[in-house]
């Protein structure tokens, strides 16, 4: 007789997967200590161990799991999913989220082990066991890795010879067994049809890929849950696109800054870099500052002669728990970390250079503004009121924000647009300001220094407004925000007109223009033009994808085609993912540098027109009563479009309601027909429940401490309840006799239940219940 | 006449049944209920104590139901002086042998009826307690049995508080059911008034009575009845409250508790079931709780009903 292998392949299953979660360790934890890993992962076989001895084998390996099992299997899968958002936001730390799917395909490779005692969960546990190899193998190079890849090689291997065996016990049986194998048991069907329709759905997708609309390819690619695959900023991430703050604290960490820094300055292309240099200056240095402090003569103090230490830092913090100082007296430094930081409502977008010229390849910085900024000085150190142009009306609520300058940005004063008011420190004279390019602000002849904060007091235009605004194009004198490449006006006019339809001048023109780039143009802040491909624009509408800066020129070009003064302006997008909730600031750095582009009201303001997608102009608050009304008409008018819909789904919901109880009782009578119980008892204790519910829908309960006898007493007392008297005698019969008593009536309790079931129905005893109180 | 006088076949046990009832209810008019009581008492082998006024027809009950289920009846009028050997009996020289007779009291009768068994002095009382709980009785160190039906009916008088002594918890205990007759309806008098004219002996019985063994027969039929156990766990709970019942000044004892079911079992025989109820476990709640519960007559009745409103019934 073979041996029976069941049992080692079993183990063997559960030893593979052990093996694979050992290999998920290594290469989560990557540079950390192989045995704490070594630890984990004894503490999950362990758990795992004791379930493959807990868990009751099945009767046959090749039966059914059951639904309980498989329903605990895909809770164990689940666990990581649920729990890393839990650890993201209590903790702060976490894992990539590949990672995070590989510990889910961990815990279900486990599980699946631990229930290898059926074939289906075996055969998964060493698939899926399988797969975390060959992905840990690629992502990860600790040098355990090699040793781990071959005891899984061994063990795969036996795994595989165990299998052989096993499927051999059929055939290889006692001779007593011979005459059961030659009438035939059923041989497993090999799963053709399966395999059939997985290469199916393979090929599909493949096809898809290859072939099929770069739509669709583009969505698949941003679906793959790999490190910053969907475009959104990751912090766990550790690699690819949007690389998270993990990369920069990894032991080597310019090793990518670098490479992306030397790439782009080899790039022909203007430098965004080197404009941002250009820009903002050099960075802040302490000896640059010009201030001097009058000391006591009589203080015993003396002036250091060491630079002070520097805190960049937005807000102060100061620990409790402390040693006490090597060297009293010397701080450290405490750099910044961003060009700066801004207290108040996000996004917003702060000015720092505005373009108007364009010959087809190059924008022209606007020329410095003649013109002195309407500053009106308020009392008490309050700041300066801004002296503003005519049409305010389209503006709705206002806004306040602290800018906190911690690198100097050369002479840009960081400002939110539309402002109303204005304090910088403690500068209390108006000609310490000028214009850069209109509504940029700048110190006249001197750098604004860091660690000072600039406070704003600014108007948000309202879009609902604005498109009430006359707006008429034609009316605007030409200038140099009206400038376009002779050649490309016609071509660029037709676009613009092509895009706009039939829409209304001024704002909605605007809206429509901008609608249709944030719908078909995706944003890839990526792609640059190189020496082969000097003509962005042209790339820009084949591929219909592009950084920034080329949405901003197209919306700034089409705008001034159709006779709109547009600008091309670059400077911070402040984004509220970067909201930094210790701190309660939201750091702008160098990687918020962003362009878009504005168009100037006929009143003289500059309004930003945003065409990148992800990217938001703020809007006015809405209070919170109209927010309620418009989502109240809102789903009114989706209710009207699909008004059949909501009409049956009203009709379904309030007929449950009205006829909750019959559809309750229609159930019940239902269930006792179909199910009437093991025996006649059971059948009879049933109808006694319904009894119950019926009384209680008559709204003539039975109460707790009413004995049966009485209860259903109560109600054959009536005339003509024969059979209810009847049926009394088998209930008391059916719930308090003992088993092996035959039931008073004999032949009857068949008419009798029958009899009750459609006679005593609720309204029955409603009724009953009105004679009885008719009488009293 | 149904049953004939010392039948050598037991009849049916309906047939007794309604014999019982019919000779018990032609003495005692109109106290259907009562007899109901009586009879479910007799059955479970429990004895009766028959709280009433004087004349409402407590001695005739007894001495009809002695005469009905064909036992030696015995009676005894308790009174101060009464001696615990006049109850179990005593031994007497007997100058012809030279050796000393045991002479049987009335306690070796069938049925006993012990007369207004307040006003007899405690150590009398006491006197009973062997012969009611363990059906026999030890007189000079020597164990006599008694008749294995022995039921004992005693009777006493609420309202005469002088020259009485109350009945000892630890005796109340050992009676089955306490029981008051009450006056009879209007009709049921004048039905009585009736019967009396021309008759100079109306309270004599007919001479009929159950062949032997019918009684025993029944009785062991009665213990037979079967309680499921969601009945005998209502039953327990019930039990239990008592004991927590601030009004209660004794809880049931587990006797009390297994009289309670005995006569439940009773109960459910006489209304021809084979299995308890919880309705029969109710309706003998009021007697079998008021004699050991130590609850006023006033208030026996609705402490007892706001107990069963407590533990709901099982269905």
């Amino acid at each position: 007789m073979a041996p029976d292998f069941a049992p080692l392949v079993r183990k063997n299953a559960l030893f593979l997967a052990v093996i694979s979660a050992y290999s998920v360790e290594l290469a989560a934890t990557d540079s950390s200590n192989p045995l704490l890993s070594l630890l984990w992962v004894s503490l999950w076989g362990t758990i795992a161990w004791v379930i493959f001895c807990l868990v009751p084998a099945p009767i046959s390996p090749k039966n059914n799991p059951s639904l309980k099992v498989t329903f605990l299997l895909i809770l164990s899968a689940m666990v990581p999913l649920v729990f890393e958002p839990v650890r993201r936001f209590w903790l702060g730390n976490g894992y990539p989220l590949e990672i995070v799917v590989i510990f889910s395909l961990r815990n279900l490779c486990l599980a699946c082990g631990a229930c290898s005692g059926w074939n289906l969960f075996m055969r998964m546990a060493c698939l899926i066991s399988l797969f975390l190899m060959l992905f840990t193998a690629i992502i990860n190079t600790h040098p355990f890795m090699m040793g781990v890849l071959g005891i899984y090689m061994v063990a795969g291997a036996c795994w595989l010879m165990l299998v052989y065996w096993y499927e051999l016990g059929g055939i290889l049986v006692v001779a007593e067994r011979f005459v059961d194998l030659e009438e035939g048991v059923p041989l497993e069907k090999s799963p053709t049809r399966l395999f059939l329709v997985l290469i199916l759905v393979m090929a599909v997708i493949v096809g898809m890929l290859a072939s099929g609309p770069q739509r669709a390819m583009s969505t698949l690619w941003v679906l793959l849950p790999t490190s910053g695959g969907t475009g959104e900023f990751d912090p766990f991430a550790r690699g690819g696109v949007n690389d998270g703050d993990m990369e920069v604290k990894g032991k080597n960490a310019n090793s990518t800054g670098m490479t992306e820094t030397d790439q782009f300055l080899e790039s022909p292309l203007p430098s965004l870099y080197d404009m941002v240099n250009d820009t903002f200056g050099e960075p802040f240095k302490v000896k640059d500052q010009e201030q001097s402090i009058a000391l006591n003569p009589s203080d015993k103090n003396r002036e250091s002669q060491e630079t002070p230490k520097e805190n960049l830092r937005p807000n102060r913090e100061f620990s409790t728990q402390r040693k006490s100082p090597p060297n009293p007296g010397k701080g450290k430094d405490v750099k910044a970390r961003a060009l700066f930081e801004v207290e108040g409502r996000t996004p917003l977008y702060l000015r720092a250079t505005a373009f108007d010229l364009f010959d087809g390849i190059q924008w022209n910085e606007a020329p410095f503004s003649r013109e002195p900024v309407p500053l009106e000085k308020k009392p008490e150190g309050r700041g300066f009121q801004i002296t503003k142009k005519q049409g305010w009306g389209y503006f709705a609520g206002s806004e306040k924000h602290r800018i906190k300058i911690t690198h100097s940005p050369g002479s840009l004063v960081p400002t939110s647009p539309y402002l109303t008011r204005l304090k910088v420190g403690k500068v209390d004279q108006a000609d310490f300001f000028s214009w850069a390019q209109e509504g940029i602000l700048r110190m006249a002849h001197r750098k604004t220094p860091a660690g000072i904060t600039v406070d704003c007091e600014s108007s948000l235009p309202d879009p609902k407004l604005l498109e009430l605004e006359n707006f008429n194009p034609h009316e605007v004198v030409t200038d140099a925000y009206l400038s376009l490449p002779p050649q490309w006006k016609p071509q660029w006019t037709e676009m613009a007109r092509n895009w706009i339809g039939e829409r209304q001048p001024g704002w909605p023109e605007v809206s429509a223009l901008t609608n249709h780039l944030r719908n078909h143009f995706e944003w890839d802040a990526a792609l640059r033009g190189t020496v082969d491909r000097p003509d962005s624009l042209e790339h820009f509408f084949q591929d219909q994808r592009g950084p920034d800066y080329l949405f901003a020129t197209t919306t700034t070009l089409l705008l001034r085609s159709l006779g709109y003064p547009a600008r091309l302006v670059s400077g911070f997008y402040v984004s509220p993912e970067n909201y930094d909730s210790w701190s309660g600031h939201t750091p702008v750095t160098s990687r918020d540098l962003h362009f878009w582009c504005e168009v100037r009201h006929p009143g003289g303001e500059w309004l930003i027109v945003e065409s990148t997608p992800g990217f938001f102009v703020p809007q006015p608050d809405v209070p919170l009563g109209l927010k309620v009304q418009a989502a109240f008409f809102g789903l009114m008018s989706q209710a009207w479009e699909k008004k059949i819909l909501v009409f049956l789904i009203t009709f379904i919901v309030f007929g449950i309601w009205f006829w909750w109880k019959s559809i309750q009782e229609l159930f019940w009578v239902f269930s006792v027909l179909v199910f009437p119980g093991k025996d006649e008892k059971a059948r009879i204790r049933k109808i006694v429940q319904l009894l119950e519910k019926r009384t209680q829908w008559a709204g003539h309960p039975r109460h707790g401490n009413q004995t049966l006898q009485n209860w259903l007493y109560s109600w054959a007392r009536q005339p003509g309840a024969e059979e209810l008297r009847r049926f009394s005698r088998l209930a008391q019969w059916a719930s308090y006799g003992p088993g092996n008593h035959v039931p008073p009536g004999g032949a009857q309790v068949q008419e009798t239940c029958r009899a009750i079931l459609s006679v005593w129905t609720t309204s029955r005893f409603r009724n009953e219940m009105k004679r009885i109180q008719g009488k009293d | 006449m149904i049953i004939e006088k010392h039948s050598a076949h037991l009849p049916p046990m309906e047939d007794s049944l309604d014999f019982l009832r019919a000779e018990l209810n032609r003495t005692i008019k109109g106290k259907s209920e009562i007899v109901e009581m009586v009879l479910a008492c007799i059955l479970a082998r429990g004895h009766l104590l028959l709280e009433d006024l004087p004349g409402l027809g407590k001695t005739t009950l007894a001495k009809a139901l002695a005469t009905a289920v064909g036992g030696n009846f015995a009676r005894v009028q308790c009174t101060p002086d009464l001696l615990p050997g006049d109850i179990s009996g005593f031994s007497v020289f007997n100058q012809k042998n030279r050796e000393f007779d045991f002479l049987p009291g009335p306690v070796f009768a069938d049925v006993l009826l012990a007369d207004e068994i307040n006003r007899t002095t405690p150590r009398t009382q006491s006197a009973l307690l062997e012969a009611m709980a363990e059906r026999q009785v030890t007189v000079d160190n020597v164990r006599h049995t008694l008749s294995p039906t022995f039921f004992v009916i005693a009777t006493q008088n609420p309202v005469e508080h002088h020259g009485t002594y109350p009945l000892p918890e630890a005796q109340l205990d050992r009676f089955a059911m306490k029981l008051s007759l009450g006056y009879p309806g209007r009709e049921d008098e004048l039905l009585m008034l009736g019967e009396a004219i021309g008759d100079i002996n109306q309270f004599a019985n007919t001479g009929a009575t159950l062949p032997p063994g019918t009684l025993e027969s029944l009785q062991r039929s009665v213990a037979a009845i079967a309680v499921e156990p969601k009945v005998r766990g209502y039953l327990v709970d019930l039990g239990r409250i008592t004991r927590g019942d601030s009004r209660v000044a004794l809880g049931l004892s587990p006797r009390g508790l297994l009289i309670w079911q005995r006569v439940a079992q009773a109960k459910a025989f006489l209304e021809g079931r084979t299995f308890v109820i919880p309705d029969d476990i109710q309706v003998v709640a009021e007697p079998v709780l008021g004699v050991r519960l130590g609850l006023p007559n006033e208030s026996s009745r609705s402490v007892i009903a706001s107990i069963l409103q407590k533990i709901p019934v099982p269905i």
